[in-house]
């Protein structure tokens, strides 16, 4: 306090609050008057100003190449993703001939959207990291033994063809082919499981479960994740790495 | 192509099943968008996976948009929502985050001379940290109105709050920030006297402007006045 002073020193934020028009009328002419009147508060009343003008004055950031790349492949899987909610009757992704408009997993989708939604980030970023590596794809499941050498991206007709209506069958085969430590077999993932991993969302979690196959004659990979209460979130993904996408989504009991 | 399509237009052909459309509307904003993530939340891999989150969100939702408010401020609040829903939860798990690491690159300009670009990558830094110890909702403020120079009226919007809210927030944050900026004023301020808080921005990186042209306004002098006259 300073004695000279006709009237006490306003505060740090009441000053920066005068600065805003935010102080009652009364007091903001008692407080202007008391700027005139006392060249420190002035000082620290412009000094307030001045903090507005150096923010603004900090040039903005250009968004990294990388982190443009994975919003484009976020949103390009999610033009392809079922659970898109258009209501038309074709959408994004939706293969020709075939209208969406009966699915059900548009519905179960949505239930996984929360989720979905948190974890895309951390699995882009696990795939980014993953991509580096030269291995070749692994076949962690083969639903038919006899496809077992076809790489996964030869339209292998040998390759088991994954249908709506017997989806939920073939999953529960492959989970019952799989061997007893999963987790194990996860660390082999390579680059193009882990985008697949991504454009499902699950890219920081280790699928129960991955099969090769074709799905509407364009060769698919099958994941299938533990899902919420206690069942399975099943993606059939197709593409290259970058830019998989989801051909299918759909919750099943386990 | 005849003319650039409004960001409604493209919004418009993203609901009815265009598939580039959104695409064109993010490019053409996005720039802007990671800008206000980066610097409310601080750091670059957050802002790139809150970015994500609310663009993936804001493709699915788009249905939703009512046309009250511009396309752009739509954007904006879902990126800005995602990043404040980021910040409480990461406040929550951590503390101090943004003043652990230094920021990324990304954080700062490009395109500059190596000299200036040093100087004003400084800058960026000591805001930034600076910018970490405020409460998120003020951060967010100040990083709409003061950085990205938005009106305070759109900024209310984007932030979902009335426009005193927004104004008060920006206050109460400058107010934070002027003991932590102020030894920015440059060579010939006096040195901080006052703790003003655990993690003070040190001084010694605080960046000279080898010309004089101040990256602190030249009205700065105010910059090095005692905090609190009392």
């Amino acid at each position: 306090m300073t004695p000279n002073s006709p009237s006490p020193h306003p505060d740090l934020e009441t000053l920066a609050d005068l600065a805003e028009d935010l102080v009652d009328p009364a007091e903001a002419t008692a407080l202007r008057q008391h700027l005139v009147n006392c060249p420190d508060c002035n000082e620290i009343y412009a000094a307030l100003t001045d903090v507005g003008l150096l923010l603004g004055s900090l040039d903005a950031p250009a968004i990294p190449t990388e982190v443009a790349d994975r919003i484009d492949a976020a949103l390009a899987a999610e033009s392809a993703a079922p659970a898109l909610p258009a209501a038309s009757h074709s959408h994004a992704g939706a293969p020709p001939g075939r209208s969406t408009g009966s699915k059900g997993p548009g519905r179960a989708g949505r239930q996984s959207t929360v989720r979905r939604r948190r974890l895309t980030g951390l699995l882009v970023a696990a795939a980014v990291a993953v991509a580096g590596l030269t291995t070749t794809v692994s076949l962690l499941l083969q639903p038919d033994p006899s496809a077992s050498h076809s790489a996964a991206k030869a339209a292998d007709s040998a390759l088991p063809e994954y249908r709506d209506d017997q989806l939920t069958d073939q999953v529960h085969q492959l989970l019952a082919a799989q061997p007893a430590h999963p987790h194990a077999q996860s660390r082999t993932s390579d680059a193009n499981s882990a985008c697949f991993a991504a454009a499902a969302g699950h890219a920081n979690g280790t699928p129960l479960a991955t099969g090769q196959g074709q799905y509407r004659g364009s060769p698919a990979t099958l994941l299938v994740y533990p899902g919420s209460n206690g069942g399975l979130d099943v993606y059939l993904v197709t593409g290259g790495c970058p830019g998989a996408t989801v051909l299918l989504h759909r919750t099943m009991p386990a | 192509m005849a003319e650039q399509p409004s960001d409604a237009e493209l919004l418009a052909r993203h609901t009815a099943g265009d598939h580039e459309a959104f695409g064109m509307l993010v490019h053409r904003h996005r720039d802007r968008l990671w800008a206000v993530a980066l610097r409310t939340l601080g750091d670059r891999e957050e802002a790139a996976d809150a970015l994500q989150d609310a663009l993936v969100s804001a493709f699915r939702a788009a249905r939703t948009f009512q046309g009250r408010s511009a396309v752009t401020t739509w954007l904006h609040r879902i990126v800005v929502n995602a990043c404040l829903d980021r910040a409480r939860r990461t406040a929550s798990r951590r503390t101090g985050s943004l003043d652990q690491e230094p920021p990324a690159d990304g954080a700062l300009g490009s395109a500059e001379p190596a000299e200036a670009s040093v100087v004003r990558a400084e800058l960026q830094r000591e805001v930034i940290r600076a910018l970490a110890v405020l409460p998120a909702d003020q951060r967010a403020a100040l990083v709409l109105v003061d950085m990205q120079g938005y009106p305070v009226a759109e900024a209310a919007e984007v932030l979902g709050v009335p426009v005193g809210t927004v104004k008060s927030r920006c206050a109460r944050g400058r107010a934070r920030l002027l003991p932590l900026l102020r030894h920015l004023r440059g060579e010939g301020g006096p040195p901080v006297s006052r703790e003003t808080s655990g993690r003070a921005v040190s001084r010694e990186t605080a960046p000279r402007n080898p010309d004089g042209s101040a990256a602190v306004p030249s009205t700065a002098p105010a910059l090095e006045g005692d905090g609190t006259p009392r």
